[in-house]
């Protein structure tokens, strides 16, 4: 690992575990704690076979035998209860740390530009918001504490020895070294392949997760014994890896295997020949033989935590790629809109979502505040992308976006936040949240009261139907909305945005057909959101585009006819009289 | 793993799905089971050593071997022990990617067979989970199988070594451990309950995810971004509340160290994976099998 490295992992740990300091520092008692009663645990065996021997010789001893083993289960069952607390605390902090960095992780990467998001998938955030910082939480729960702890575990045992014998003692230590290398050593060689494993399976789910995204494609294109061949291909690849993977974990547990049978022999040795000597009792030789069993414990468990460093970087390093990315849009001036409602002005503006493909080309138009403004087009004229970009999810290419009440205010001078609160949308299908009524009309603002939220829905007409919800405004939406019929979530998305009292009105209307009573209670709504404000809409029918006083129609890009509509609808040359004529829903949907 | 409400469930018990795979590749199944049980039960060597070795420091018994023959004991321990280590994992690989194949292979099969809209009765990153965790947990529950069958094996030969030396110290040696295992299983629908809870509080979080970013655009209209994250944190902290418990819990009770105890979460995993009917597991049956397997852990 690079120093600099190390440096980004530590200002990481610092960043995150800070506001964590007491659960920290009681981890770190509790894990010292555990230490300790390794380290006493077999002086009570020791003292109670040699007590035990003994007695043997030199008559009853039974009243010191009992103590000792009241003693020496005393502290195994506080180290069970000591480690059954580190191992809560622990997890608390895993838990704490990485929901604090899921939560800042999510902010950031919803606060990107479109342009993200189109090029990452739902499926894909899933990976990076959760899936990647899984494998983080063992960093922040355990790492340093429990290398720390074990290497201390290590040089606790040699020093204890050392009271026995130098010699042992310096021929465990020896021993240590010669593991502590050859683990290392092994989990270096079998990175490279546990990497290829990962990269080999995750072709294969991509592969499949392409394929499963396109059935019909699939059986139309007789693509079915191709698909197969390649699920073929990709399982055989990720079997080849994992063999060679298998042949690698077969060196390592041997070597295991091996290290385990070395210091039985040196326990042994040692032991057999100090006591041969009468240099040291059954019980020493006992302690010997039980230390070096367990030395390979913290030693594993050491290399362990490394291999678990080694997928936290990873993790890291896809969290940090994550954080480095800024949002196109930039803030460039805190100038304010004025209250009311506001006049809309676009100048020669063009925008392509990839720049030599414009969607907009020079749209130049003016609309004055109250007035509203119906917006024609067939699917793909550009017609959305024109709504998108008032609220800078984008911004254009060339020209510039004014709004304002007297003067004009240029939107990229506004704050971000405050243009978004200026404007108030209606998309054709209404995102709606696996969450309370209240949450999906509020957009979880707990600040919204009840007192604010149950006019609107009077005025909305909407009192009916959430007295008919079993739980009123606490009722649970299920996944998508599929509990509300399109008509009831665009009425949802309605009272948003009048909560939200906006100088400016977007109305993508939704094409589909809804039954009569809805529709008219739409279109109530519709009225009554339009009031005293200034609206835009993207009209699929004739009753709405009668609401307009201006019409706007758009032909790839372009604005192919732009004036006052019962102008237009009188001027028998006008390409909104021959709509009208040939009725709008065949022509526009 | 994801649980989803209202997809289908099959009808093959989780069990019959398990021994077809099995019967897929009889001969890799067994070599598994006998390089486990080699390596396993090779493991009472060196705690046999151990024992003459300290008769014969102590001079409590008469010494019936002398050191150097000890010491060729372990080594030979040792290489036995190598050889079933190689033969298991030589045998456990190839069994479990060939058996994730062929499950897969079938899935995408029926899928590609049945027409568009019936195909998928989830999202297509949902049927990733079923393809990827699911198809994984099945064929390492049939080897786990093994790993059953050469404890059950080690503890037999360990009880009738333990017996032929005396009957009243096995008896006292097995009480404790008894009592360990009833705790076990009585925490073990505890656990359960911790798990499901666990595990549904994960699912609200990634799907709350996906719900996020599939609404970003509408998010950013609203400026929501803080009050989504918001949620997200309520979600988030659900899921800490529920995860905390479980594996302190087990640690207490020593499931994880306990393979009785481990079976019943297995196979309660494995019939997750298989979403068969059969979910519920009532670890009690195993009991009396897994008293043996548990003796000398």
């Amino acid at each position: 690992m690079k120093n600099d490295m190390l440096q980004r992992y530590a200002k990481f740990l610092v960043q995150y575990l800070r506001p964590l300091k007491r659960q920290v520092a009681l981890l770190a008692l509790l894990i010292f704690a555990t230490i300790g009663l390794q380290l006493i645990n077999p002086q009570i065996i020791r003292y109670f076979i040699d007590t035990a021997l003994a007695a043997g010789t030199t008559g009853n001893q039974t009243t010191h035998l009992i103590w000792a083993a009241i003693t020496f289960i005393a502290a195994a069952l506080v180290l069970q209860g000591i480690s059954v607390v580190a191992t809560y605390v622990g997890e608390d902090i895993g838990w704490r740390a990485t929901n604090h960095l899921r939560n800042d992780l999510a902010l950031h990467c919803l606060s990107l530009d479109m342009t993200f998001h189109n090029n990452h998938t739902p499926g894909e955030m899933i990976e990076r918001i959760d899936g990647d910082i899984i494998d983080i939480a063992v960093f922040f729960a355990q790492f340093i504490l429990r290398v720390l702890g074990n290497v201390l575990l290590l040089f606790g045992v040699i020093l204890v020895l050392l009271r026995e014998d130098w010699r042992i003692s310096s021929a465990l230590a020896v021993y240590t070294v010669i593991s502590l290398i050859s683990f290392y050593y092994m989990r270096r060689i079998a990175i490279p392949f546990w990497e290829a494993n990962r990269q080999a399976a995750a072709d294969l789910f991509s592969f499949l997760e392409e394929h499963l995204s396109g059935t019909e494609d699939i059986r139309a294109n007789g693509a079915v014994n191709y698909v197969m061949r390649n699920l073929f291909k990709f399982s055989q690849n990720r079997l080849d890896r994992e063999v060679q993977g298998g042949d690698k974990e077969i060196w390592f547990v041997g070597m295991w295997f091996v290290l385990y049978t070395l210091g039985q022999l040196v326990a042994f040795s040692a032991g057999y020949w100090q006591f041969s000597q009468g240099l040291i009792t059954v019980g020493t030789v006992y302690l010997i033989v039980y230390y070096t069993d367990r030395i390979l414990q913290p030693l594993n468990e050491i290399t362990n935590q490394f291999q678990n460093v080694q997928k936290a970087a990873a993790g890291i390093n896809r969290v940090e790629a994550l954080y480095a990315l800024q949002s196109k849009i930039q803030e460039e001036g805190d100038a304010t809109l004025p209250n009311g409602s506001l006049t809309v002005g676009f100048a020669d503006v063009t925008f392509g979502y990839v720049a030599e493909e414009p969607v907009l080309r020079h749209v130049s138009f003016e609309l004055p505040r109250t007035q509203i403004l119906g917006v024609l087009g067939r699917t793909g004229s550009g017609k959305t992308t024109l709504t998108r970009l008032l609220y800078r999810l984008y911004d254009p290419t060339n020209g510039s976006i004014c709004l304002g009440a007297g003067e004009h205010v240029d939107i990229r001078q506004v704050k971000v936040d405050e243009l978004r609160g200026r404007i108030g949308m209606v998309t054709q299908d209404v995102q709606l949240f696996r969450a309370s009524v209240r949450d999906n009309l509020t957009f979880f603002n707990a600040e919204i009261s009840d007192e604010r939220i149950h006019p609107v829905i009077d005025e909305l007409e909407l009192r009916e139907w959430i007295d008919r919800l079993p739980n009123g405004l606490d009722t649970e939406l299920q996944a998508e909305g599929s509990s509300l019929s399109a008509g009831e979530a665009q009425l949802l998305a309605f009272t948003r945005v009048f909560l939200q009292d906006p100088g400016l009105i977007i109305l993508d209307e939704a094409s589909s057909r809804l039954d009569p009573a809805t529709e008219r209670l739409i279109e109530r709504a519709v009225g009554k959101l339009l009031q005293n404000r200034t609206g835009i809409i993207v009209a699929h029918r004739l009753s709405t585009v009668q609401r307009a006083d201006n019409i706007l129609i758009l032909q790839d890009g372009c604005i192919q006819e732009y004036g006052e509509r019962e102008q237009l609808a009188n001027d028998v040359n006008s390409r909104f009289y021959a709509l009208l004529q040939t009725g709008l829903e065949e022509v526009l949907v | 793993m994801t649980i989803q409400q209202g997809a289908p469930t099959p009808s093959m018990p989780t069990w019959q799905l398990i021994l077809r795979l099995i019967r897929f590749q009889p001969w890799r199944f067994l070599y598994n089971t006998v390089g486990y049980s080699t390596m396993t039960v090779s493991w009472l060597i060196p705690g046999w050593v151990s024992r003459e070795f300290f008769n014969s420091v102590s001079g409590q018994a008469p010494a019936a071997y002398s050191f150097w023959s000890l010491i060729i004991l372990l080594l030979a321990g040792l290489l036995i022990r190598l050889g079933g280590m190689f033969g298991m994992i030589k045998a456990n690989i190839p069994f479990s990617y060939r058996s994730q194949t062929l499950l897969q292979k079938n899935m995408l099969g029926r899928i590609l067979e049945l027409p568009g809209a019936a195909a998928l009765p989830e999202s297509p990153g949902a049927t990733i989970s079923r393809f990827r965790e699911d198809v994984n947990e099945l064929p390492w529950f049939a080897l786990w199988l093994n790993n059953l069958i050469g404890n059950g094996l080690f503890s037999t030969v360990a009880l009738i070594i333990m017996w032929r030396i005396n009957p009243t110290m096995t008896l006292v040696a097995f009480a404790p451990l008894a009592l360990i295992v009833l705790a076990a299983n009585a925490g073990t629908s505890r656990i359960e309950k911790y798990r499901t809870a666990t595990r549904v509080a994960g699912g609200q979080v990634t799907s709350f995810i996906a719900e996020i970013f599939g609404a970003a655009q509408a998010v950013q209209v609203a400026r929501a971004e803080k009050q989504v994250i918001g949620h997200f944190a309520t979600l988030n902290e659900q899921r800490r509340k529920s995860a905390l418990l479980d594996p302190p819990l087990q640690r207490a009770i020593g499931v994880d160290l306990y393979p009785c105890g481990q079976f019943g979460h297995r196979y309660h995993s494995a019939a997750v994976g298989a979403r068969a009917p059969d979910q519920k597991f009532y670890g009690g049956r195993f009991c009396a099998l897994c008293l043996l397997s548990e003796l000398l852990h």
